[in-house]
């Protein structure tokens, strides 16, 4: 296997809706903002990978097959990917294989969605559609007709580990982690909440979704845009970053699980107060790095509700599951203590554009590592519809 | 748009879901460069013939025998209901292939939720007359996994605590099966009378289900002082739904005699003719629904946008009839409704 670098990165703004835009334009301004980023020939790149997570979304079947040519691919291979919400994580280890593999020694890894054409003519608002067409991910059988929705994919996780650490995931604790994140998402100049205030007042009176899982203020967004991240072997990576001027950011480890879409109490079914998957992804992410979540300076982690945010934190060892307050009563976060968490605002506050959320989280992740000079960084995702699907990435600083 | 087609009293379709083929010249926000973009509406659809396929049998023991089955592997044991596979993926045979799983194992129909089981209360259209529902997962007998069910108490608004992890339920099957996760549901199973709880095949009409017991607010003076500013507060904000045709089609083809009972004093809202009027509680004699609210500022806060749902799930207000909750949703929508048409004049 050969070392793999991020040597290239751009994300769109993210946006509630891009009127003017279409998906196609978005991806190919994101692989056209990573070549510049890199310095790099389109001719020089080997392969391409795509995350696109939805068909309904995008009102097109193999939707990928539109975009080849506008981001600079015709005639080369060009693979999609779609796997839930995790669309994103598991789109750059297709594109980290690719290149490890030695079969290829440039990839792209791009990614987008735009959501927000989906409307629903009744209420004359677009979210009733796209969570109808979320909702289409369950169980057409013996689940789909029941009414699940798209925040019971995180709810019945959220209230499962509520049943199990009933004084966890405190209301106070989780108003300071968004106030927090909010903050944060004003450094961001992509983040799609970036004018917002949220203060802890506002979280506690913020009505809830599904009580006590979580409250309007704590889901993630609706977004539309596009990430591409640029990746080259080792010998070729170094090379790439002397001519851009930005170290090469080494893949060290990754680690993904996939969960049973049946809950139950034992394995293989997928087990109550768990993210198992993010567990799993993490630690063996960490295993490959040589190195545990104490190395870790900066995460950028796929948060579709602030709860679960806290859970998956929990689950990648940085506090003990169960005590997922200590992020903010035993001072580990970032402005309290060290860990920076989600310094992009996160999908709360910067954007969830499904399938290129997690190459935004790499990109902010990496632009951290470099500007404030942080060694180790970690981009996570998740996905499906009870939060099935974990990836882990450690990504490294390097020098030019 | 057309409107809501009805066979007997059961919308068939919601028709006004589906778009007539309309475009339009849109500009884009400034942030964007105030590009003029075209706008079309589309829809995808695709119909089926669905098979459950090697899943059938639990459909079609459901709907002609009112039971639920599961599966057992004969080699490790393993017990999974809902039977949604035929092999066991842990066991193989001495050829390498996957054991094959003993089918049509009764279940027994009474269990344990597995976990707390989220309650949608603001449904999209599609599941909006089920509204407020939970949907959960309930072990039943030696199963290790869970049968994802939707769950109900016959006490009134399903509020947050009626069901937790390890409830006892009841699996009760609907009157009309037609093969679908909907057939059965989950009550408490204290809310089953004890002659009936180990009845097999227990049927919705054999439960009592109650709408909620409203009792008359208590009349305080604080309240009967506040009743003027509410009634000019109601009267102001009644009076935008004719400036409003947003406001005018959430109320298209619905009408109602509502009567609104408060500590202050009662009064009449009418819906009719795409409007809602306020009226001397003698004019609602004879009410479709009863709406209970203590505290008739809660009145005022309501046309600036509070949602009268989420007092009734807090015990602030009460109505008579759940199953006409959709009035409700409509109510809760109108000062949405008004304030995006204010805002595009």
């Amino acid at each position: 296997m050969r070392k793999v670098a991020i040597v290239g990165a751009f994300t769109t703004p993210c946006r509630g809706r891009w009127l003017s835009k279409t998906l196609w334009e978005l991806l190919q301004w994101a692989v056209s903002g990573a070549l510049k980023d890199a310095k790099l020939d389109i001719s020089k790149v080997d392969a391409g990978v795509i995350g696109l997570y939805n068909d309904i979304f995008a009102r097109q079947a193999i939707p990928e097959s539109s975009a080849i040519e506008q981001v600079g691919l015709a005639l080369k291979p060009f693979t999609r990917v779609s796997n839930g919400g995790a669309t994103g994580i598991f789109a750059m280890l297709t594109a980290y294989q690719a290149v490890a593999s030695g079969m290829y020694d440039i990839v792209l890894c791009i990614g987008g969605e735009k959501a927000t054409d989906c409307y629903d003519f009744l209420s004359e608002t677009q979210t009733p559609e796209v969570v109808q067409t979320i909702a289409w991910s369950w169980d057409p059988l013996f689940e789909r007709d029941q009414g699940a929705t798209a925040a019971d994919s995180y709810a019945e996780v959220i209230l499962s580990y509520l049943d199990k650490y009933p004084n966890d995931l405190k209301i106070n604790v989780r108003a300071e982690i968004l106030r927090i994140l909010c903050e944060q998402a004003k450094n961001n100049p992509n983040a799609q909440r970036r004018n917002e205030i949220v203060t802890p007042e506002m979280v506690e009176q913020s009505p809830w979704i599904i009580e006590p899982a979580f409250k309007k203020l704590e889901t993630c967004v609706y977004t539309e845009g596009a990430a591409c991240l640029v990746m080259a072997a080792e010998g070729i990576a170094e090379e790439i970053c002397k001519g851009a001027g930005n170290p090469p950011i080494w893949i060290e480890g990754l680690g993904f699980a996939s969960e049973s879409y049946w809950w139950g109490t034992k394995h293989p079914n997928k087990l109550p107060a768990r993210i198992e998957s993010d567990h799993l992804a993490t630690v063996r992410a960490y295993k490959m790095a040589g190195i545990t979540a104490k190395d870790v300076n900066v995460v950028e982690l796929h948060d579709a509700f602030l709860p679960q945010l806290m859970i998956t934190l929990a689950e990648m060892e940085f506090v003990p599951m169960g005590h997922a307050d200590y992020l903010i009563e035993k001072n580990i976060m970032a402005p309290y203590g060290k860990l920076l968490v989600n310094p992009s605002g996160g999908l709360i506050y910067g954007g969830h554009f499904v399938g290129g959320s997690n190459m935004f989280s790499a990109w902010s992740a990496r632009h951290h590592l470099i500007e404030k000079g942080l060694d180790y960084g970690l981009v996570h995702g998740t996905g499906a519809s009870s939060a099935q699907y974990g990836g882990a990435v450690v990504l490294k600083r390097g020098k030019i | 748009m057309s409107e809501i087609i009805y066979k007997g009293n059961e919308p068939v379709i919601v028709d006004g879901a589906v778009p007539n083929i309309m475009t339009r010249i849109t500009k884009s926000p400034i942030e964007e460069g105030g590009h003029l973009c075209l706008e079309r509406t589309e829809a995808m659809y695709t119909t089926y013939w669905a098979s459950a396929g090697e899943l059938s049998p639990f459909f079609i023991e459901v709907i002609k025998n009112k039971r639920i089955i599961g599966a057992r592997c004969p080699k490790c044991k393993m017990v999974i209901c809902p039977p949604y596979m035929t092999r066991c993926p842990k066991c193989q045979n001495a050829d390498k292939s996957f054991v094959e799983l003993e089918s049509g194992v009764e279940m027994p129909q009474i269990g344990r939720m597995l976990n707390t089981p989220p309650i949608t209360v603001f449904a999209n259209a599609r599941f909006a007359r089920y509204a407020p529902f939970g949907r959960g997962r309930v072990m039943l007998g030696e199963s290790q996994s869970a049968l994802p069910i939707q769950v109900f108490t016959t006490t009134g608004f399903l509020k947050p605590g009626i069901f937790k992890a390890g409830t006892e339920v009841k699996i009760i099957f609907r009157k009309n099966r037609g093969g679908f996760s909907t057939d059965y549901f989950a009550v408490p199973l204290s809310e089953v009378p004890k002659k009936l709880r180990n009845k097999k095949g227990l049927e919705e009409h054999e439960l009592k289900w109650e709408s909620l017991k409203l009792s008359d607010p208590e009349i305080k003076k604080e309240y009967q002082s506040k009743m003027k500013d509410v009634l000019a507060a109601l009267k102001k904000f009644l009076s935008g739904i004719k400036k409003s045709p947003r406001a005018q089609r959430d109320l298209v083809n619905w009408n109602r005699k509502i009567l609104v009972k408060t500590g202050g004093g009662s009064l009449g809202l009418v819906i009719a003719n795409q409007d809602l009027k306020l009226v001397e509680k003698k004019q609602v004699a004879r009410p479709n629904l009863v709406i209970t609210i203590d505290d008739p500022q809660y009145l005022i806060g309501w046309t600036k946008g509070d949602s009268i749902i989420n007092l009734i799930r807090t015990d602030k207000a009460a109505v008579s009839n759940l199953q006409d909750l959709e009035t409700i949703f409509k109510l809760d929508r109108l000062p949405r409704s008004m304030r995006r048409d204010a805002q595009e004049r």
